[in-house]
């Protein structure tokens, strides 16, 4: 969904070099959450709501396949997002991508731990494929850009 | 970024850059400045991110001041619509460092509604508190993104963090965004986000 890592080159670097998903996110998605009118009665539902949303308007506004070189295969811009809603004394956490939220007691004990969403776990990998089919497949692994400090770079994009 | 708005030379040197590069670039003005300050931005060694929230003092008393002494010289207007070409070496250094420092400071890196870093606050009937460190790593601009708001009624609320990918460059980056929430009066729980990965 909204996590993907685009290709280097000159459109990202030069012509579009402003964060403008996460700006997007950081500006939307509580007021999404937040105004949402069933939000006592069915959070988590909110909150996929909302995610769903957002993601639809990134990739609306957003579609990729922008990049002189890459053509169709560039995914465009994109971000993490993990989410916690408070409504004490209860606690929901999204999360989009790799990003991480832990819980722990005063003894420092882990109580909660979100689950990473990266397409090297084997139930991701599965789903990934499940919705997107091989496409998906090229683009989380051929797509790989090999950095300088010899890393690769894992996409996941849903269209 | 109020001091934007506020600073006349500023906004005459934006509406220059913008204008200039509006015919260049098949992109927003608004896009078209930033495009033109990162690409001022590059090769600048002075321009040292601060890594805490707290340099918004930094952002207000030192890179205003500064472009207005590089862009509002005593003489006249005339000098802030020259060509960025034109400039001295020494002020084009100047106005990447004073553009970098404002188009990327730690304000804009997270939003807080109805609540505020290092401030208590209550949520139903649990207090809260939460403060936020972001680490930008070699990366030239920083893409992630923090943001707590508070529902209107108070009874809710949603804290999240963004690893925002908007621009990838070459490279690798060290970056972790982390929010932790104490609430040590009626809940003894702490969370902690991060939005740091394994360094890519």
């Amino acid at each position: 969904m909204f996590s993907c890592h685009g290709i280097h080159g000159f459109w990202e670097r030069r012509v579009r070099p402003w964060p403008q998903v996460s700006s997007f996110l950081m500006e939307n998605l509580s007021g999404a959450i937040l105004g949402d009118s069933e939000l006592e009665a069915d959070p988590p539902a909110v909150l996929k709501r909302a995610c769903a949303e957002c993601d639809a308007a990134v990739v609306a506004e957003h579609p990729g396949g922008q990049h002189p070189l890459a053509g169709n295969r560039n995914p465009g811009p994109g971000s993490t997002a993990i989410v916690v809603l408070l409504l004490p004394p209860r606690m929901f956490v999204a999360n989009v991508g790799d990003s991480r939220a832990i819980a722990a007691d005063a003894e420092g004990e882990i109580v909660f731990q979100s689950v990473d969403q990266r397409p090297d776990r084997p139930e991701e990998r599965a789903r990934i494929l499940r919705l997107g089919g091989r496409a998906l497949h090229s683009y989380t692994f051929q797509l790989s850009v090999r950095t300088f400090d010899r890393k690769h770079l894992m996409i996941s994009r849903f269209h | 970024m109020p001091s934007l708005k506020s600073s006349r030379a500023l906004q005459i040197v934006g509406r220059d850059l913008t204008s200039r590069l509006r015919f260049l670039t098949p992109v927003p003005p608004r896009l078209a400045l930033k495009c033109r300050s990162h690409r001022l931005r590059r090769g600048v060694a002075c321009v040292q991110k601060t890594g805490s929230s707290t340099s918004s003092t930094c952002f207000r008393s030192g890179a205003p001041v500064f472009a207005e002494a590089v862009l509002n010289p005593p003489s006249s207007e005339a000098t802030a619509r020259l060509p960025v070409r034109w400039l001295s070496a020494d002020a084009r250094v100047r106005l990447r460092s004073a553009l970098a420092v404002m188009l990327d400071s730690a304000p804009n890196w997270g939003r807080a509604e109805r609540c505020n870093p290092n401030e208590t606050f209550s949520v139903g009937d649990y207090d809260f508190w939460f403060d936020v460190s972001a680490v930008k790593g070699v990366r030239p601009r920083m893409e992630d993104r923090w943001n707590v708001a508070v529902h209107e009624r108070g009874h809710a609320a949603v804290m999240a963090v963004y690893d925002g990918h908007g621009g990838p460059q070459a490279g690798p980056y060290t970056r972790s965004v982390r929010v932790v929430t104490r609430a040590p009066l009626r809940c003894s729980v702490a969370m902690a986000f991060m939005a740091s990965g394994n360094g890519v």
